[in-house]
């Protein structure tokens, strides 16, 4: 098909050369003022859709609320939707292209050693965010003695780091029992009360929340040593394909950890 | 930080959380872990779960290139301030 006669044909417009002054279509107009309007249009009205997933809405996770609403993504050219979601379902999202970086660090490192098209691309912290919080009645670790201690799994990471933090106290693993709860801090608050567990861990707000009703915190388990904490991870076709985002979504994340989310 | 899952907690109790999550933060810019950390990550979140002898390459979980560059270009900003 012959395109100029095309249009010719379809919106009456004149061409030069046909002896009329030059007029083009409402088409063509509309078409040049969407190019100009898309090389002027501010940098944030093209931004890049992304997802972050992160594993819960923690305080741990509250810089990328802050990031959000301080518009830090949008000054990096990107807009983000946070999803919670934890864990391996995270990474099946990731892998998947249902969202783009994964704050479960942890189940993407196992899974990249697995073969997962993936890889950790930063951490927030360098040390576990984990505080051990006690029933009032346990003044020191070594009065876990005996004492049932409540973790996520047996056998995860913070059964180890809960068994040697204890160790560190003084007392050997057969000294306690470790019962599996799950990751929810209100659940272990509520155990610790209620009788069922005698401490666990909880991270900074749980541990906050914690003392205010009556438990008693009793000590920092990233005092132990570095462990990195909170990683992120984005597929390897990210990393090949676009890793200026990459870097432009690490500027986010690792400045916003320096701008205290509220001033006390 | 009303979309937060924090539950019944006040101003008060959300900054001494705050403080105590600081705690857990790097000097500087965060993101890039020592070779320690790398190695007790590699220790904790794979060896001990996956239940795994030895021989764990990192670089088949990490890819870290970019958060050195980020790393130094923010740190460098910081510097001029």
């Amino acid at each position: 098909m012959n395109f100029a006669k095309h249009i010719s044909a379809n919106h009456h417009c004149h061409f030069a050369g046909e002896g009329d002054r030059p007029v083009a279509p409402t088409s063509v107009w509309l078409a040049l003022l969407t190019v100009l309007f898309a090389v002027t249009m501010p940098l944030q009205a093209r931004a890049e859709k992304i997802r972050t997933a992160i594993p819960r809405a923690s305080l741990n996770y509250a810089s990328v609320y802050v990031a959000e609403a301080k518009g830090f993504f949008r000054d990096e050219g990107l807009e983000n939707e946070i999803i919670v979601i934890g864990g391996p379902p995270s990474i099946a999202a990731l892998v998947s292209g249902e969202v783009d970086y994964s704050g479960a660090g942890g189940s993407g490192m196992r899974a990249a050693i697995k073969g997962a098209p993936l890889k950790i691309i930063m951490f927030q912290t360098d040390r576990v965010t984990w505080y051990m919080i006690a029933h009032p009645s346990i003044g020191k670790v070594a009065d876990l003695k005996g004492k049932r201690i409540g973790v996520g799994a047996i056998g995860d990471s913070e059964d180890r780091l809960s068994t040697q933090f204890i160790e560190r106290g003084g007392l050997s693993a057969k000294d306690f029992t470790r019962i599996p709860m799950g990751s929810n801090a209100g659940a272990r608050i509520l155990g610790i009360q209620a009788g069922a567990i005698h401490a666990a861990v909880a991270d900074p707000g749980g541990a906050v929340v914690a003392e205010h009703q009556g438990l008693k915190t009793l000590g920092f388990l990233g005092d132990m040593f570095a462990l990195p904490f909170q990683g992120y991870a984005t597929t390897d076709k990210k990393l090949a394909e676009n890793p200026a985002q990459v870097k432009r979504w690490m500027r986010v994340i690792a400045s916003g950890r320096k701008r205290p989310p509220i001033s006390p | 930080m009303k979309r937060l899952q924090l539950g019944n907690i006040t101003r008060p109790m959300v900054i001494e959380g705050i403080k105590r999550y600081v705690r857990a933060l790097p000097d500087g810019v965060p993101g890039l872990p020592s070779p320690e950390g790398i190695k007790s990550a590699i220790e904790y979140e794979v060896r001990y779960p996956l239940q795994m002898e030895s021989g764990i390459a990192a670089e088949k979980m990490l890819a870290l290139h970019l958060i050195v560059e980020v790393k130094k270009e923010l740190e460098s900003k910081r510097g001029g301030k």
